[in-house]
């Protein structure tokens, strides 16, 4: 039988704020245990939260820039559990009027456009973290994350494949860093993703028995669950097996996953109104604040890059789905007279480095300016394509002006007509043979001759000179 | 509406509390009492024409600035903490997923 899969996302992106959602105190990543933390953001009797105004106008901005409906009027809420990480025993959210509802993000996938839904967007806050320790039985808190503000962004389930949920995940990633709501540190835990799956036979009407796996922190770890979990539940149901609604955790080293301790009792988290906090009414005249704030998003940019620098669509896709890279490439193409010739640097030379570096593209060691720089000598034939190749790798451990490299190791295009002349002369008089083919018609061994005098000149020698002096010569 | 004893052993469950057989009783007839004394007050009072109460606080839009202040000191922080390690609170280890 054939089967379907059906994933949904519940994504958590810590807000990039100086401080926490209900205090004070600072969010810095870091920080010796327990040093970040007030009466507040450790729910000490008696202390009263007051929400910082950053957290609504980035969920606001957050549900622009994914076609949400803004929610005029919206409450915050008391999520009651008891949990370590949670010295209140209860989570600040959002239950009924949250802040963003009903919004999409279009992805590609194979060429194909697809919408995926997004039910909500809320506020809450996030809590301590907890370190087990595995030989002593007991555990470590540090509540310097407790009260950090977070959105939680809820998709519809209306993902299929990993792809697809690569695709949505890395769309969804690239507008947060976009507007600048979350900084997306993935290894320090500001982005986190709970996926919901549930696998159906093709075609059926309802949705199959859904698990759920929490605190995916990598791109890689989420399609590998995704893979791994539709293969366990299809293999189960092949078996004949019912599969169980659960919470199982994913060990990405392990590459499984494994069934968290089941309570007896579904969650009752028994959701009120938070007393000590008051509605939030976002009028038209804030809206439209925001909505100014928002940046040119990732889709727009790339079609503008299509149009204002003639770039190929994958490259313009590419290099827009990162706003450090798009930057570097605008900084450079809007001073270049030749940006399709940056992009190709981007794209081959640039990327190169930076993987074979494991550098992120915000530590490219070469301006945007310098690397104009580079192009413009290429243009104006002062170095050849291949020598800048040189000058490229030097630019990039050096941090030298490129011009200043060609002048330093005497890098520029021989284009001195005498001078060339006198190699291709010797050139020709080392290699009867190879001559002797030309004038009978292998026209192909003429790029021997051009590489032997490419050779006695270190690359240098003008091409176009050399090929003309070659061609009169063996007529 | 009727309160059960289940009720509340899935209230005590939640609140982490462990109840005797005897209180789990007695706890229900109290707050089948008390629920009942609400429902009469509750169906007499007339509401035609009052909103949805959205949150207890009449205000609106009270926020703070994005602009930190000074945290408490890590000792201070600690002086709650029955055990402490290393600037940590220690606790009985908790398993997952609880
Ligand atoms: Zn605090």
């Amino acid at each position: 039988m054939k089967y379907e899969v059906v994933v949904g996302l519940e994504v958590h992106a810590e807000l990039d704020t100086r401080t926490k959602i209900y205090c004070n105190c600072t969010t810095k990543f870091g920080a010796e245990p327990n040093t970040q933390c007030c009466p507040v953001c450790l729910g000490l009797p008696g202390a009263i939260p007051v929400l910082n105004k950053k957290v609504v106008e980035y969920a606001v901005k957050t549900g622009l820039a994914t076609n949400c409906s803004i929610t005029m009027l919206s409450k915050q809420d008391r999520k009651n559990y008891f949990y370590p990480d949670l010295p209140k025993a209860y989570q600040i959210s959002q239950d009924d009027l949250p802040i963003c509802t009903d919004g999409y993000l279009d992805i590609e996938v194979e060429g194909k456009t697809k919408r995926v839904g997004i039910h909500r967007i809320h506020i809450e806050e996030d809590a301590g973290k907890l370190i087990h320790s595995e030989s002593n039985n007991d555990t470590l808190i540090d509540f310097n994350r407790a009260g950090v503000p977070l959105i939680e962004i809820v998709t519809a389930p209306d993902m299929h494949s990993s792809q697809e949920v690569k695709a949505f995940f890395e769309k969804l990633k690239t507008i947060l860093e976009y507007t600048e709501v979350s900084d997306c540190k993935m290894q320090e835990g500001s982005l986190r993703a709970d996926i919901n799956l549930s696998v159906k036979p093709e075609g059926a009407k309802t949705l199959g028995t859904r698990t759920e796996m929490k605190n995916l922190n990598s791109t890689r770890a989420i399609v590998r669950a995704v893979e791994h979990e539709s293969k366990r539940q299809i293999e189960q149901l092949e078996q004949g097996l019912l599969i169980t609604q659960e919470t199982r955790r994913w060990d990405d080293a392990k590459c499984e996953s494994y069934p968290l301790r089941s309570k007896k009792e579904a969650h009752d988290y028994r959701f009120f109104a938070e007393p000590n906090l008051c509605s939030i009414i976002i009028d038209d005249a804030w809206l439209k604040r925001i909505r100014a704030s928002i940046p040119e998003l990732p889709d727009d940019k790339k079609v503008r890059f299509i149009k204002q620098y003639d770039l190929p669509e994958y490259d313009a896709a590419y290099i827009t789905s990162s706003k450090p890279l798009a930057d570097y490439f605008e900084n450079a193409a809007k001073i270049s007279k030749n940006p399709k010739a940056i992009s190709n640097w981007i794209m081959g030379d640039v990327l190169n480095k930076l993987k074979d570096g494991g550098i992120q593209i915000t530590g490219i060691p070469i301006s945007a300016q310098r690397l104009t720089k580079l192009v413009d000598l290429i243009d104006s034939n002062i170095i050849s394509s291949r020598i800048a190749k040189q000058v490229f790798e030097i630019m990039w451990d050096t941090n030298d002006e490129p011009d200043e490299i060609v002048e330093k190791y005497g890098l520029q295009v021989l284009s001195d007509s005498d001078t060339i002349k006198r190699i291709v002369n010797e050139v020709i008089s080392e290699n009867p043979k190879a001559v002797d083919d030309i004038k009978s018609g292998k026209k192909r061994s003429i790029g021997f001759l051009v590489g032997q005098v490419m050779r006695k000149t270190d690359g240098k020698a003008d091409p176009r000179i050399v090929n003309q002096l070659l061609s009169e010569a063996t007529q | 509406m009727k309160i059960t004893e289940k009720d509340i052993m899935d209230i005590a469950d939640v609140s982490k509390l462990a109840l005797t057989d005897e209180e789990v009783k007695s706890m229900t007839e109290d707050l089948q009492t008390i629920f009942h004394c609400f429902k009469k007050k509750l169906s007499n009072l007339d509401t035609d024409g009052v909103k949805p109460m959205e949150q207890v606080s009449s205000n609106q839009n009270i926020f703070r600035d994005d602009k930190c202040e000074h945290s408490l000191e890590q000792q201070e922080v600690l002086k709650n903490a029955s055990v402490n390690e290393k600037g940590y609170f220690k606790v009985p280890r908790v398993m997952e997923g609880n």
